[in-house]
């Protein structure tokens, strides 16, 4: 009887649940749907005052009070007119994206891991000053160094390459790795790769076979923090990218001085294509992020 | 075969900033038997440990294996196992994966055949048959602990090394355990050196016990030597429940006697020179001695009961029969059983 009862309970618990989390996502996802719905929309329709969000077809619509708008693909065919002053479409804005982002995603973290592993393991000769003098790599606002680095760049012909913004955003995130994860191979008990090392491993081995898959949580959570800041960083994009590898943010920004006002349908459609990479790669370590930290020791 | 120990380790130094762990330590391990380093927590037992696997290097000293000088080796090429206090099994692998992984040392190149082979007598050895497919996260502290040691064991080591490894268990699979591990020691003629700072463990189970005192040894012997003929009060006061009763004394008038004038031991020494007596609480016997002391607490421990009374100008323990029923502020007369003193001069 109270079995029966309990189980009640839990059902009712769980509907609950559920309502609040599809409650809460229905409202958290209202802007990204309205983003979408800006995309196929017209020009005069995302500049009416009144709010137009029920795609119909012509006949439907009726009067400058209705609700409904007629879909169109023409945000998203806009995203092939070039800039003006420039060849590029949308599209190479993207791929200069996905190449910088990722490319230096990659090489902070890898290095970011390796160099933290260093510190947390080895007794290194005034090691709490470099991870100081490391982190104050970033006390200065990037954008205060942005003179000095382009005329570095000019020199050394790194303007307007892929190569040289990953460099950049490499180094700019490359504190925070370290950081971050230090404070999570710190987690991770010697005894493992000791043990490793004893029972007739190398070191290098014990690090890949033994560390990194138990520092896999920290690379995600590292990982996902440096391709935002890499995705969403304009500044040095514009300054340096050039024609050659600006990134989506510079595009963006390239719309505002179109003369027949900001083209709102095409940012959309723009936005939308920009926003998704970020969401494939946060669904893709989702699952190393939440992956719980359990240990087989008996001490934590 | 040479008359090489199989493990000799001289003059091992190791200090960490203002922390001297290690100051000189020599000792050996012959080719069968069973070595335990009894210290108290910060004595130096783990660095000791650590230096012999290669996971440290020492300042000063050596360690050889088998006669062969070995003090610059890696850790992989030194062929011991080393256990840990915490067990460290590698989380998310089942059992069988943490058994096999010191087999699939890239160095060792074992065939697949041997592996499964090595995997089935460990797991008979030690009866984890039934956990090989389990995750080692699923385990008890009593099946981490057999799955830790099987881990040891199916590399077949040229030394075991024991780092406390039934600290983080409950008392009675401790004491099983440790029976347990001496008799598999003795079975397969490994030799094992296990530091613990257990007394119990030290004596149930070593050969021979090393003591280590803030880095230094302070006594080498079988359990009977170091307890009956501790080499210093120190030593003294590691062995022993209850522990030993330790009195200043000096000589006058033909005894060793207590800052009060209570006699312990026949002195032969000059009037006034100083020692420290040790007296067991088993050889103070409660009466027939000149002076009274009374009873302050009684502790009941099933076989006998340990009274803490007033004496010799402080506190002693006198054991006691377990039927006797005396209160507390019972008058007692101690006398010291004939020639059971320890005394160190100085």
């Amino acid at each position: 009887m109270s079995a029966a009862r309990s189980w009640d309970e839990r059902g009712a618990w769980r509907w609950l649940r559920f309502v609040v989390l599809a409650g809460y996502a229905g409202i958290a996802l209202v802007p990204l749907l309205w983003l979408a719905l800006t995309s196929i929309k017209a020009a005069t329709d995302t500049t009416s005052t009144t709010a137009r969000f029920i795609p119909a077809a012509e006949s439907a619509v009726s009067g400058a009070a209705s609700h409904s708008f007629v879909p169109t693909a023409a945000g998203w065919t806009g995203l092939h007119t070039p800039l003006p002053g420039s060849p590029a479409t949308f599209l190479d804005f993207l791929l200069s994206s996905l190449i910088i982002g990722l490319a230096s995603t990659v090489a902070a973290v890898a290095l970011g891991t390796v160099t933290a592993y260093g510190f947390s393991r080895f007794r290194i000769a005034g090691g709490k000053d470099w991870l100081f003098f490391i982190l104050s790599t970033r006390f200065m606002p990037p954008l205060a160094v942005v003179a000095p680095v382009l005329l570095m760049y000019q020199q050394s012909g790194l303007t307007g390459t892929h190569l040289g913004l990953i460099l950049l955003y490499t180094v700019f995130n490359l504190s925070l790795a370290v950081w971050l994860m230090k404070g999570f191979i710190d987690e991770i008990p010697r005894a493992f790769e000791e043990s490793a090392l004893v029972d007739g491993y190398t070191r290098t081995q014990a690090f890949f076979r033994i560390i990194l898959p138990q520092a896999r949580t920290g690379m995600a959570v590292t990982a996902v923090f440096c391709l935002i800041a890499a995705w969403n960083e304009y500044g040095f994009a514009l300054v340096l990218g050039g024609q050659g590898a600006a990134t989506v943010p510079v595009w963006f920004a390239g719309l505002q001085g179109n003369i027949s006002g900001v083209p709102w349908p095409v940012v959309a459609a723009g936005a939308v294509l920009f926003v998704t990479p970020l969401v494939v790669f946060a669904v893709l370590v989702r699952n190393h992020l939440l992956r719980g930290m359990t240990f087989g020791t008996v001490k934590g | 075969m040479t008359d090489h120990p199989r493990l000799a380790v001289a003059g091992l130094t190791k200090r960490f900033g203002a922390i001297q762990a290690l100051a000189g330590v020599d000792l050996h391990v012959g080719r069968d038997e069973l070595v335990v380093v009894l210290g108290a927590t910060g004595a130096g037992k783990t660095t000791l440990l650590r230096t012999i696997a290669g996971l440290e290097t020492p300042d000063a000293g050596s360690v050889a294996f088998d006669g062969a000088e070995a003090t610059s080796w890696n850790p992989a090429a030194r062929d011991v196992a080393l256990m840990f206090q915490d067990f460290a099994l590698y989380p998310d692998w089942t059992v069988r994966r943490n058994l096999e992984f010191p087999l699939r040392a890239p160095a060792r190149r074992l065939p697949e055949s041997e592996i499964t082979q090595r995997i089935a007598w460990v797991a008979e050895l030690l009866a984890i048959g039934h956990l090989l497919d389990k995750p080692s996260t699923r385990l008890s502290g009593g099946q981490m602990q057999r799955v830790a040691l099987g881990r040891a064991l199916v590399r077949r080591p040229r030394l075991f090394l024991l780092d406390e490894p039934l600290t983080n268990l409950d008392a009675k699979l401790r004491e099983r355990l440790r029976l347990e591990i001496a008799a598999l020691r003795r079975e397969l003629h490994t030799p094992m050196l296990y530091v613990t700072h257990d007394q119990g463990e030290a004596l149930a189970m070593a050969d021979r016990i090393v003591v280590l005192i803030a880095g230094r040894v302070a006594q080498v012997g079988s359990a009977e030597d170091i307890y009956d003929r501790p080499a210093s009060p120190e030593v003294a006061r590691l062995l022993g429940h209850p522990p030993i009763n330790l009195i200043a004394a000096t000589a006058s008038d033909g005894f060793w006697r207590a800052g009060d004038g209570t006699p312990l031991a026949p002195a032969t020494a000059t009037v006034g020179s100083r020692a420290t007596i040790g007296i067991r609480p088993e050889h103070l016997a409660p009466n027939g001695g000149p002076r009274p002391a009374q009873i302050r607490v009684v502790q009941h421990h099933g076989a006998y009961q340990v009274a803490t009374v007033a004496w010799a100008g402080g506190e002693s323990h006198v054991l006691l029969p377990p039927e006797a029923a005396l209160p507390i502020g019972t008058e007692l007369h101690p006398s010291v059983v004939q020639d059971r003193a320890l005394i160190w001069p100085g």
